[in-house]
Order: C-alpha cells, then sequence, then structure tokens
C-alpha cells in the first residue's frame, strides 16, 4: 500500500509577514473590545530588541489591556501580535492559521515574562520555590537545575537572603523583586512592567526602578507600562502615549519631554510629578 | 455517688459501642463526603456552566432538608423499595447525602478565596494547570479550608445523634434506652453530653491550631 498523497495547500497572499530582523514585539492593527466597548481601536506598534518603551498615558486609555494582549492574557478581537518572531495566539494547521490551544499559547507566554501590579507571588512557596515553580512545571530543567537557577535571580535582585522567605513575610518592594525574579527564570524575550511600582510607596519604588534600570542596561527588551515620569525620562529608549484606545504620540523620551510634543503630551506630563527618576542608563 | 459510679461502671461498655458506633458513622461519612465533596468541587470549577449549575442545586436542596427527614428517606424508602438496608447503612447515606454538599461549599469558598493574581501569574508563566492545581491552589485551599471543615465535622459529630431516630445504636440512643429502663434522665443526659463535649472539646482545639498555623503561614 502506497503512503497517501501529501496535498500542501499554497499559503495565502494574505499569509502575515513576519516581522523585520531586530524587532522583539510588533503589534498590527490590534483591536480589543469588550461588548459594545472599544478599548483598542487600531494599535500599531514595534519594539526593537534591547529596547526600553515605556507605555503612558491617563487611566483608562488601555496601556494595561495593551501589554496584556502582548501574552493574550487578553485576546485581541483582531490584528496581530508578534514576539520574537513568532505570532502569538494562532497556530498554524494544514496551511491555516487558527486560534492556539491552550498548550501552544502556554509556549507562546513563555517568551514573554510578566510582572504585576499586584506582584502575585504564590502564596504558599517561598521566594525560592515562586521563582524555581514555573521552569520545574513546565519541564524545561530539572528541580536542581532551577533551583540553582533561582538562587542566582534571587541574588540578581539583591534577595539571596530572603531567599526561604514566603511572600507574606517580604515588603512590597520585595515581594515585586521576586516577581522580576520569578518572570526571568523563564529566560523570556521580552519583559511586561504593568505598573509595576504603583502599589509601592516611593522608597520601595526605588528598590523595584533600580532592578529594571538593571535589566535595561543588561539589554533585555522591556515594555514597561508607568506612572514613573522620571523612569519614562531617564530609562527608556520610546515612550508611547496612549489615550481612548489609540496611540497618540510616539518618539524618544528627548521629543516627548520637550515642547515638540504635541501639546497634549506635553499637558499630561506637566500634571505629573517627575517621579521613579534614575540615571540615564 | 455510688448511683454515679454504678452507672458508669455499669454503662461503661454499652457507651462505649455507642460512642464506636458514632465514631464508624462519622470517620465514614467524613471520608466519603470529604471526597465526593472536593470532587464536586472539582467538576464545578472545570465542567461546563450547565453541569456546575446540577451540583449546586443538589448542595442547596441537601442543605436546606433537615438531616432528620433524610435520615427517615435512607431507612424507610429503602424499605418501601423493597431493599431494606441496616440502620447503619441508611444513616451513613443520608449523612454522607448532606455532609457531602457542606464539604463542597467549604472547598468552593476556599478555592474563591484563593487570590485570583496567582492564576493569571500562572497563565502568563505559561504553567501547566495540574501543577499549578497540585503545587500552588490545593495547598492554599487547604489552608483556607481546615478551620470551616473541622467546625463542620465538630457539627457532623453532633448531628450523630440524630440516628437514634432510625434506631442507631448510638451515645443518645443509649443514654434514652438507660432512661427508660429506670436510670436518671439526668445523670444519663450529662454522661451523653460530656462524651459529645469531650470528643468535640478536642475537634475545637485542633481547629484552633490549624487555623493558628494558617495565619501565621
Amino acid at each position: 500500500m502506497s503512503a497517501p498523497e501529501i496535498h500542501i495547500r499554497p499559503r495565502p497572499r494574505s499569509w502575515p509577514q513576519r516581522p523585520d530582523p531586530g524587532i522583539a514585539v510588533e503589534l498590527r492593527d490590534l483591536h480589543l473590545s469588550y461588548g459594545a466597548h472599544d478599548i483598542l481601536k487600531g494599535i500599531d506598534l514595534a519594539v526593537r530588541e534591547g529596547t526600553t518603551t515605556a507605555l503612558v498615558g491617563p487611566s483608562g486609555s488601555g496601556k494595561t489591556t495593551l501589554l496584556r494582549c502582548v501574552n493574550y492574557l487578553a485576546t485581541p478581537v483582531a490584528g496581530e501580535v508578534w514576539v520574537d518572531g513568532e505570532l502569538v495566539g494562532r497556530e498554524e494547521r494544514g496551511g491555516r492559521l487558527y486560534p492556539a490551544s491552550e498548550r501552544v499559547l502556554r509556549g507562546h507566554r513563555r517568551r514573554t515574562g510578566m510582572v504585576f501590579q499586584r506582584f502575585n507571588l504564590f502564596a504558599n512557596l517561598s521566594a525560592l520555590a515562586n521563582v524555581a515553580f514555573a521552569p520545574v512545571s513546565a519541564g524545561l530543567c530539572s528541580r536542581a537545575e532551577a533551583q540553582e537557577r533561582a538562587s542566582a535571580l534571587l541574588a540578581r535582585v539583591g534577595l539571596s537572603h530572603r531567599e526561604n522567605a514566603l511572600p507574606s513575610q517580604l515588603s512590597g518592594g520585595q515581594q515585586q523583586r521576586v516577581a522580576i525574579a520569578r518572570a526571568l527564570a523563564m529566560q523570556p524575550k521580552v519583559m511586561l512592567f504593568d505598573e509595576a511600582t504603583s502599589a509601592l510607596d516611593p522608597e520601595l519604588s526605588r528598590e523595584v526602578l533600580a532592578v529594571m534600570q538593571e535589566l535595561a542596561k543588561a539589554g533585555m527588551t522591556m515594555l514597561v507600562v508607568t506612572h514613573e515620569t522620571g523612569f519614562a525620562r531617564t530609562v527608556a529608549d520610546d515612550i508611547v502615549f496612549m489615550e481612548a484606545g489609540r496611540i497618540v504620540s510616539q518618539g524618544s523620551p528627548e521629543t516627548m519631554f520637550s515642547d515638540d510634543a504635541p501639546e497634549r503630551v506635553q499637558s499630561f506630563f506637566r500634571c505629573r510629578p517627575q517621579t521613579g527618576s534614575a540615571s540615564r542608563k | 455517688m455510688s448511683t454515679l459510679m454504678t452507672a458508669v461502671s455499669d454503662g461503661f461498655p454499652v457507651f462505649g459501642q455507642a460512642l464506636l458506633n458514632a465514631f464508624i458513622l462519622l470517620a465514614t461519612s467524613c471520608v466519603l463526603s470529604t471526597i465526593l465533596g472536593a470532587s464536586l468541587c472539582v467538576v464545578d470549577i472545570c465542567a461546563h456552566r450547565s453541569v456546575g449549575l446540577l451540583v449546586r442545586t443538589y448542595s442547596w436542596l441537601a442543605q436546606t432538608t433537615p438531616p432528620l427527614i433524610l435520615l427517615f428517606l435512607a431507612f424507610y424508602g429503602s424499605t418501601m423499595m423493597g431493599r431494606a438496608i441496616s440502620p447503619m447503612t441508611a444513616a451513613i447515606i443520608a449523612f454522607v447525602f448532606f455532609a457531602t454538599a457542606y464539604y463542597f461549599e467549604i472547598f468552593r469558598a476556599s478555592y474563591e478565596g484563593v487570590p485570583r493574581g496567582q492564576f493569571e501569574a500562572a497563565r502568563a508563566l505559561g504553567i501547566p494547570p495540574l501543577p499549578f492545581a497540585t503545587g500552588v491552589v490545593v495547598p492554599q485551599v487547604i489552608r483556607i479550608a481546615a478551620g470551616p471543615f473541622v467546625g463542620r465535622t465538630t457539627v457532623l459529630f453532633k448531628e450523630t445523634s440524630l440516628a437514634s431516630a432510625i434506631s442507631v445504636s448510638e451515645i443518645m440512643s443509649t443514654a434514652s434506652a438507660y432512661i427508660y429502663s429506670g436510670a436518671s434522665p439526668l445523670l444519663m443526659v450529662a454522661i451523653a453530653g460530656g462524651i459529645y463535649a469531650v470528643i468535640n472539646i478536642a475537634l475545637i482545639a485542633l481547629e484552633k491550631q490549624l487555623t493558628r498555623k494558617a495565619a501565621a503561614a
């Protein structure tokens, strides 16, 4: 009995094109709505590898939703999300694109690390176990390897002495640094920060911002939703200003904080204190 | 005093058997209800909404029906259907029927008590559901549920006295038998009450210890 003939359907002309090399994240005409309420209204954004992009704008402008679309925690109704050259949230079967299964989506999500406003550490696990848990669960490495790597990551965020502490025994700043180490444990290509310092007082914010700045210096691609204008000004390579589900303006900190910036952007930054400042990387 | 001593010494073996029966009823109901309650909780979380609705309807029904009616239904109902079962078996069926509903609600509420942010973090990290459930969710559910679980179990132990209504020989029915045979009612009720008190004090001490552990963690 001869093997069945396999017909490979040619890809249609409209097949999504991979982003250019050097682009870590690309969003194309991204739309998201909840019922009749449009949250994102056609977002186009490219983030270069090794750069930090700050997403700023008034509350309710869609910054967090945009960030959550990058790892498909929020599912866009239209548009494309590319991370590290891979189309997120879709999978190819028989020459066609379908919504990705949960298993495939888990693989996509591992390319990004996300840090949340409220830390979201696993309450029953120590700092070390929090960091080591995901790589072991995903079958990426042995428990011993994961713990060794977790230990090194906790040292990187300055928490070697708190390895055995439970989240409830850590300060907010320490919890957020553990959360950063936990995200890094999956060796993501891109880090997503969702108002990572909003729940912290200025002193604790500084220690988290210092870790984020160290990551930026080390060449990690970062997409940061922030109200820390000082951080955006001094650490970000690009600032994206959003309002009402659209990108209103985008440019380097020098441009965005200059008199050449659109009036809306200038008035927004004028109203905000210069918090989270750090030395230019 | 001598009457008390005689009653205690004569009654001890009989009360011992009654206590054993109450324990058997409690242990069997507790173990089976815990397994079933936890299984229903998993079904409610994972299955389609319509299945969840069925589970919740059962739970509502089981909690709103008086245990005594369930005992009669299990005992006399089985006889009427021509499949007579022993009073103990009927009591276990009735107890499991309503205790499962209570334990299900405790587990369900404890599951809801696990902060949602952790679920989101697990999704963002690409952690598969099973290791997340066993390594993160279940330990926290157990910790949250420990106090209410032991609390409900102490109530369940007190409810074993209802089984006397279908002639299960447990603590209250033994006390009643002594009273009918001429023993002092006050003394017999005091002995039965004392047994319940000792067991429940031990269970409540266990509950407090578990709650303290949960608070410290």
